[in-house]
């Protein structure tokens, strides 16, 4: 896996990481920023 | 807040497993209006005010470069915390970062630098592992640090300008008597600017 598609493959995980605390009242409407180690 | 921690960590392990890869959460922070949001953190926990001048309240301070900020709390015991901003004082912004590390573990303690890290003094006292564009000290045998990693910041994040990253991994022992091997640090960041001695 090159880094282009890993880029892609972080994006998407950071996409659904956002909707599943979304889903949390506390974090609705928030801006989240998510950093991988 | 554990139900949706949970939840996130089962999914990342899921897409780990999925597609071969070893993503793990590093922060999440979240910017909020502290009106909306500030009973509901309430109830999550007991929010301790951090010391200003303490080592953890410098560290995230870093992380917020952009901003002044005038008080910093911790969730329980967890790596979670909130600040009050004086940037926007009319409206009491409050930044959010949770570190996902189950409790206080460990934390990253990064120094950056524009000049390339000298490895010819480290690889005299350390054993350096080399692995893509960075260096692993996996096992630096320095009490409360567990690793160090040197890497080219500015190649990771496309930066225009030079920039490199000494990272330590510091285990916390005791969150209620957090210590930085501070003098361990700058020994290690000396090495690696040829002024150590």
């Amino acid at each position: 896996m090159d880094k282009k598609q890993r880029k892609a493959l972080e994006a998407k995980a950071k996409k659904k990481i956002k909707a599943i605390m979304r889903q949390y009242p506390l974090f609705k409407d928030t801006a989240i920023t998510i950093n991988f180690k | 807040m554990k139900e949706m921690l949970q939840e996130i960590e089962n999914y990342l392990s899921e897409f780990n497993n999925d597609h071969g890869l070893d993503l793990a959460i590093d922060t999440i922070r979240i910017d909020f209006q502290k009106q909306h949001k500030k009973d509901a953190l309430d109830r999550l926990g007991c929010w301790r005010k951090i010391t200003p001048n303490s080592n953890i309240s410098s560290k995230l301070k870093k992380r917020l470069n952009a901003d002044e900020i005038t008080s910093a709390y911790q969730l329980d015991k967890e790596n979670i915390y909130y600040f009050n901003s004086s940037t926007a004082p009319s409206n009491h912004t409050v930044k959010s970062i949770l570190n996902i590390l189950k409790d206080v573990s460990e934390i990253d303690v990064c120094f950056d630098t524009p000049i390339p890290p000298s490895l010819d003094e480290l690889q005299k006292r350390f054993n350096l592992t080399h692995y893509k564009d960075s260096v692993y000290i996996n096992t630096p045998n320095i009490q409360m640090i567990e690793k160090v990693i040197i890497y080219n910041k500015a190649i990771k994040n496309g930066l225009n300008a030079p920039l490199w990253r000494i990272e330590f991994t510091v285990t916390i022992p005791n969150v209620r008597h957090l210590a930085i091997p501070l003098h361990d640090i700058k020994e290690i960041i000396d090495l690696t600017r040829g002024t150590h001695g």
